[in-house]
């Protein structure tokens, strides 16, 4: 049973949310095609749980939903390497060379951290969330979430000098 | 905020602003409708299943093991130079007094975690039972119940009952697994064989290390059931992609214990709320209530008291119906025992 309206608000959800989430997916996983299945298994799990989600806590729950649906997905499809070595192209469109190389370099040191530490940058400095919220995303404690970032920034640092290559 | 921070953040900016994804509100909604068409003629299987997931074995009030130091976990009948076991570590003092199933004769037993089975309406789930396997042994124990089959009648093992472990090997991060030529006779579909396959790399991980992975060997060789061909080693799937989200360690099926009763398992609930509820032989709702797992965001840990007379209960443990009949219809796993 689905009230009046309920399909019009979650439409206008989708619209309004889906580039965001679509751009944090991206950064999670690096492949356009997977960042939209993500998006759009995270919309359909939204909707099912929509009832029970504060208007103002929507985002918030899509953001969590895609932050562990993109674990789920890319083990399932690329068995255990954890995301595409070499981020395809965000865009078709020809593109700036200059754009084209920072997304590469952005997307190469992304794919270099582990997961977590990937998903706590992304969501940390991408989305700007707190570390509570963070914490509270990825289902982590805020002291986890404060190590995962020092090690994240640790080795992105060490990334950043070209012989700089993670574990 | 540091300037290396603010460096990263800007180059996130400008990396991912101009990023598009295509996100079609109607595509969101087809797929809503398929999820809601599959919960609608869901239901009858799943009341099945519900009323239906039993257990029939022995098993106490226990963790899973944090402690994994069980001595000499392997045992493979052509290499038989391993030590002699050291003294069973700290088994827990059985609840019952059936007899362990696994492997009658060995002096000392440690319970272990086997998957098995379970048919739903978002397809097959793994399971698992708590068997009692010879603490010497605990890795091969367990693969050879997950084998012989799961002692509840509504769960299920796609492995041909008469196949024999032929040899194991743990390598620290792989484990290598050879069974006997029989193994090729289960005759799966595509999704089942892969299931199968997670059944016996989620039981031996369970046993030896859940980070590692499994190279399957069938008399040998590379197994192929017609689908795949399983030639690399094989990790755990993520558990929300193959595990029901609910389940029940113990007590176990049959089991007499004694109030105030603890109930333990793994559920992945939305917000760490798992529903119970316990009903007595007769069938009255005697207690109901949440639960709290440890993590409302992935499998974890829960476990509850239960003050209770003596008399024969049965506990249900369920996920929070999600979506008011939105998605699909919420998992729920049951066990009775009784109370002495």
């Amino acid at each position: 049973m689905t009230g009046p309206g309920l399909d019009e608000e979650f439409t206008a959800f989708v619209r309004d949310a889906s580039p965001a989430l679509g751009r944090t997916a991206w950064l999670l996983c690096g492949d356009r095609d997977l960042a939209a299945d993500l998006v759009q298994a995270t919309l359909v799990k939204t909707f099912r749980a929509w009832r029970r989600i504060a208007p103002e806590a929507r985002l918030a729950y899509a953001r969590r939903v895609l932050a562990h649906e993109n674990i789920d997905r890319w083990r399932r499809r690329h068995g255990e390497v954890a995301v595409a070595e070499v981020f395809d192209r965000p865009d078709a469109a020809p593109t700036p060379d200059a754009l084209v190389a920072e997304r590469d370099r952005v997307t190469r040191m992304l794919a270099a951290l582990p997961d977590t530490q990937r998903r706590v940058v992304v969501l940390r400095y991408y989305d700007d969330l707190s570390e509570r919220q963070v914490a509270e995303t990825l289902g982590l404690s805020v002291a986890a979430v404060k190590s995962a970032t020092h090690r994240a920034l640790t080795a992105l640092r060490t990334h950043e000098s070209p012989e700089g290559v993670s574990a | 905020m540091t300037n290396f921070e603010n460096q990263l953040r800007d180059d996130l900016h400008a990396a991912a602003d101009g990023v598009e994804i295509h996100v079609d509100p109607d595509a969101v909604a087809a797929a809503h409708a398929r999820a809601a068409r599959r919960s609608a003629i869901g239901w009858g299987a799943l009341a099945a299943l519900v009323a239906a997931v039993v257990v029939g074995w022995v098993a106490t009030a226990w963790n899973p093991p944090t402690d994994r130091a069980v001595p000499d976990p392997l045992q493979t009948p052509v290499d038989t130079a391993s030590p002699a076991p050291s003294p069973t570590p700290s088994t827990p003092t059985p609840a019952t007094t059936s007899a362990p199933t696994a492997t009658p004769g060995a002096d000392a037993t440690t319970p272990a975690l086997v998957y098995a089975v379970v048919d739903t309406e978002i397809g097959p789930r793994l399971v698992r039972e708590t068997r009692w396997v010879p603490a010497a042994t605990p890795a091969r124990g367990a693969l050879e119940a997950m084998l012989a089959g799961p002692l509840d009648p509504d769960h299920h093992s796609a492995w041909p009952r008469n196949t024999r472990v032929l040899g194991i090997a743990d390598h620290g991060d792989e484990i290598t697994v050879d069974l006997s030529a029989e193994a090729l006779r289960a005759d799966v579909g595509a999704e089942a064989e892969s299931l199968m396959v997670q059944q016996l790399v989620w039981t031996v991980t369970e046993a030896l290390n859940p980070d590692a992975r499994v190279l399957l060997r069938v008399d040998g060789a590379v197994p192929s059931w017609g689908h795949q061909e399983w030639s690399e080693p094989v990790a755990r799937a993520d558990a929300d992609a193959v595990r029901l989200f609910v389940g029940i360690d113990t007590p176990s099926e049959g089991d007499a214990v004694d109030s105030p009763v603890t109930v333990r398992g793994e559920a992945w609930v939305f917000e760490a709320n798992l529903l119970y509820t316990v009903t007595d032989a007769a069938g009255a709702v005697v207690a109901d209530g949440y639960a709290t797992t440890q993590d409302g965001t992935t499998f974890a840990p829960y476990a509850f008291d239960l003050d209770l007379t003596p008399g024969t209960y049965t506990v249900t443990v369920r996920e929070d119906d999600a979506s008011d009949g939105e998605g699909r219809a919420p998992f729920s796993e049951s066990r009775t025992f009784r109370v002495r």
